[in-house]
């Protein structure tokens, strides 16, 4: 009567391996980064020996996109997912800040031109150094709604010229380029989009501001100013072409559904660790078998938080799953990322009570995952947005 | 890492679909009488009983996997239905762990109708036992009277006489037959482990759950994109559009550890495994039939919808086998229980 099929839940060795890599490099250098940015209330800094050493790893060259092409050393969205929750589970701040292409990857990769492909993603295999890419979509006035964003593209002579404010911009203060999406005419929505990569350096863009986060210190959340901005032709992504259709908004929604059960899995690294430590605190200090209230209460909690999160962790691995099928996986994306991050932040919010008093100390790990696990709810897609786009997905809910 | 089914998975799967589409039009006359005649026959034309029963018991092997995805279809049709026609396989899971004698018992219970076997899970410790004499009070079990009873106590114990039932009512599931039952007998204890059966009857009826619930959110998702309010469908209203989308979410998460559990080889992590498959089926299935309900207004309190029925059925499939809070406690335990494995 045992279970027969193809279903396999099983993390394969070679991941283990990964995993357990990623574990190592987590305890050593991700945790401590973590705690060390929470007390200052400063980014990482880019000179960081630990980004160096993970550049000489040949680690950035490395996307964490999931779109299922096989280019080179890609990671498929499954390898992504146990990476992502394990170095979110170390930190989820220094996770963010690891070098690389970061969010951008996947709208490169996907829809830029071969020249555009070797410029910014190639340049990635370089092992002397790190570096970031950054992407730039949300606006102050423009979060959830990104079709609404206002910067603007207007064409110059041959080139173009981008006018207009970004905001909540990871590694922009340490990005050798920034992918930024703009519009022709906001009047045209999504059909109005186009993305462009600019480089650091380039006149008229500035990071005016790092945002002062309750948690995930570590990463610099930017907002950029862009005055003027004066590009190349070659620096539309994909070229004019590929906006003749709806492909230019299409491609970066594609980027969010690979990107999204990533982000939600990260949700249950932060969750997981919150578990571990609560569960370490209780097996030291307390003898659940003995008969008191309170000790019920915490086997319950320490029960539902485990079940909770090996529920969110399966629906981003089938998500994930989809995505390295090639298969359509918008609405397991948005159910992963709809479950996860509310899923951790109970979790979280449960071991503080499971801790005590000790849990709102501000020394402890569990304090400090209940200020970061909240912004997992609200980065890629609100729960909002997610239930918007599900409800798209099942019902036919309208746009408008 | 692989969610693929196999192609006789799928097959079998779209198969008892169809048949289910036949228990949900006639759900409401099973549910007065028992599934009719016709439906038994035609439910054992389809050999889905057997699935994941042992071939020494006459069974088809084919896991826990292929049964829950069956169980799934099964109660998304009628779940009072498929308790009354798979009522061997209920009975089954407690006869396994007794051995040859047990096999005996659940085929017969699979060739004769008359012959049931039911379980109970002594979740409140109500059972005494005296030189082997076995004495209890059950409330209830979806099920017509049995000739054999499993009690899951402290040990396992098989009663096979001096069962005393008496019909009830239940608040769903009529189909399958309820009763309450009084023992005064001798008891067998048997030496097979309370945590298999309890893990195969938990993922048995967290794939039910699963199934009512899945009813009820499709039901509900069809009648808000029919209707029409405030000059918009109803579903197109913000408000239900994000009930809709928060059922999916909880229906999903429950599936997803169902299958899970009912992949698991180790025997331990089976075992909390099917414990947490339960209690999220069982949290999602109440929270789904519920706003199915709400989701049709009035419509949805009124017999004329199946919606009422699903809401009742996850409520009674919850408190089965020690309930949902039974389930959460073994899954308390097996919590802490893998910590010290870990450590050790």
């Amino acid at each position: 009567m045992e279970a027969a099929g193809l279903v396999k839940l099983d993390i394969p060795d070679r991941l283990r391996k990964m995993q357990q890599q990623v574990r190592i490099l987590g305890r050593e250098f991700l945790r401590p980064m973590g705690v060390e940015a929470d007390r200052t209330g400063e980014p990482t800094p880019p000179d960081h020996p630990f980004y160096f050493k993970f550049a000489e790893l040949g680690l950035q060259g490395r996307t964490r996109t999931a779109s299922g092409q096989s280019e080179g050393e890609r990671w498929s969205a499954r390898t992504a997912c146990i990476i992502g929750e394990e170095a979110s589970y170390w930190d989820r701040g220094v996770a963010v800040t690891l070098p690389g292409p970061g969010m951008s990857a996947s709208p490169i990769i996907n829809m830029g031109t071969d020249e555009q492909k070797r410029r910014y993603i190639d340049m990635f295999k370089d092992r002397s150094k790190p570096l970031w890419g950054a992407f730039a979509m949300t606006e102050p006035g423009a979060g959830s709604d990104v079709a609404a964003i206002r910067t603007r593209c207007d064409r110059r002579g041959d080139g173009w010229v981008i006018d207009g404010a970004k905001a909540f911009c990871s590694n922009a203060d340490r990005a050798s380029w920034i992918l930024v999406w703009a519009t022709v005419d906001v009047a045209l929505g999504r059909q109005g989009h186009r993305a462009f990569v600019i480089e650091r350096g380039t006149k008229g863009m500035e990071v005016t501001r790092n945002e002062k986060k309750m948690g995930l210190t570590a990463y610099a959340s930017c907002s950029l100013s862009l005055d003027n901005c004066e590009l190349p032709a070659d620096a539309l992504l994909g070229g004019e072409e590929h906006y003749q259709t709806k492909r230019g908004f299409k491609e970066a929604m594609k980027a969010f559904d690979a990107t999204r059960p990533l982000v939600a899995v990260m949700a249950i690294g932060i969750g997981r660790a919150a578990f571990d430590r609560a569960r370490d605190f209780v097996r030291d200090n307390y003898d659940l078998g003995r008969p008191i209230p309170r000790y019920a209460k915490i086997r319950e909690k320490l029960a539902r938080i485990r079940r909770r999160l090996d529920a969110g962790r399966l629906l981003c691995w089938k998500a994930a799953w989809l995505a390295d099928q090639q298969k359509p996986n918008t609405l397991e994306a948005s159910i992963a990322k709809a479950y996860c991050p509310p899923a951790a932040l109970e979790a979280v919010s449960a071991c503080v009570d499971i801790l005590g008093d000790a849990g709102v100390r501000n020394d402890h790990l569990v304090e400090k995952l209940y200020r970061d696990v909240k912004a997992l709810d609200i980065v890629e897609g609100t729960g909002q947005i997610q239930r918007r786009i599900i409800a798209r997905k099942i019902a036919g809910y309208p746009y408008q | 890492m692989d969610f693929a089914l196999t192609e006789e998975q799928t097959l079998v799967q779209r198969t008892t679909r169809e048949f289910a589409q036949l228990l949900r039009e006639n759900g409401r006359q099973s549910e007065a009488d028992g599934p009719s005649a016709t439906l038994r026959r035609q439910y054992e034309a389809l050999e889905l009983g057997r699935l994941d029963w042992c071939a020494q018991a006459g069974g088809a092997d084919l896991g826990s996997l292929m049964k829950a995805l069956v169980v799934e279809e099964l109660a998304a049709g009628c779940a009072g239905s498929t308790l009354a026609l798979d009522h061997a396989t209920l009975g089954y899971y407690g006869a396994v762990q007794a051995g040859p004698r047990g096999i005996e018992l659940a085929k017969r219970a699979a060739s004769d109708d008359g012959f049931v076997i039911a379980v109970h899970v002594d979740v409140d410790k109500q059972l005494s036992v005296d030189d082997g004499r076995l004495r209890a009070d059950i409330a209830y079990v979806p099920a017509r009277p049995p000739s054999a009873l499993f009690i899951v106590g402290e040990q396992l114990w098989l009663v096979d006489d001096g069962i005393e039932a008496t019909a009830v009512k239940s608040c769903g599931l009529g189909a399958a037959g309820g009763c309450a039952l009084k023992v005064d007998a001798e008891a067998t204890a048997v030496e097979g482990s309370a945590q298999q059966l309890l893990a195969h009857s938990r993922i048995y009826i967290a794939a039910c759950l699963v199934g009512v619930a899945r009813a009820a959110h499709e039901y509900a998702l069809a009648y808000t994109l029919e209707r029409e309010a405030f000059g918009r469908k109803v579903a197109h209203h913000q408000g239900i559009a994000f009930m809709l989308a928060e059922n999916r979410v909880r229906l999903d998460a429950a599936r997803v550890l169902l299958h899970a559990a009912a992949v698991e080889q180790d025997d331990a992590r089976r075992h909390l495994a099917a414990a947490q498959a339960f209690v999220e089926a069982a949290d999602a299935s109440l929270y789904v039939t519920n706003d199915g309900v709400q989701l049709l207004g009035g419509h949805g309190y009124v017999k004329d919808h199946p919606v009422e029925k699903y809401y009742r059925e996850a409520r009674t499939l919850s408190s089965l086998y020690g309930g949902r809070d039974g389930a959460e406690l073994d899954a308390e335990s097996a919590n802490i229980e893998s910590w010290r494995r870990r450590v050790s």
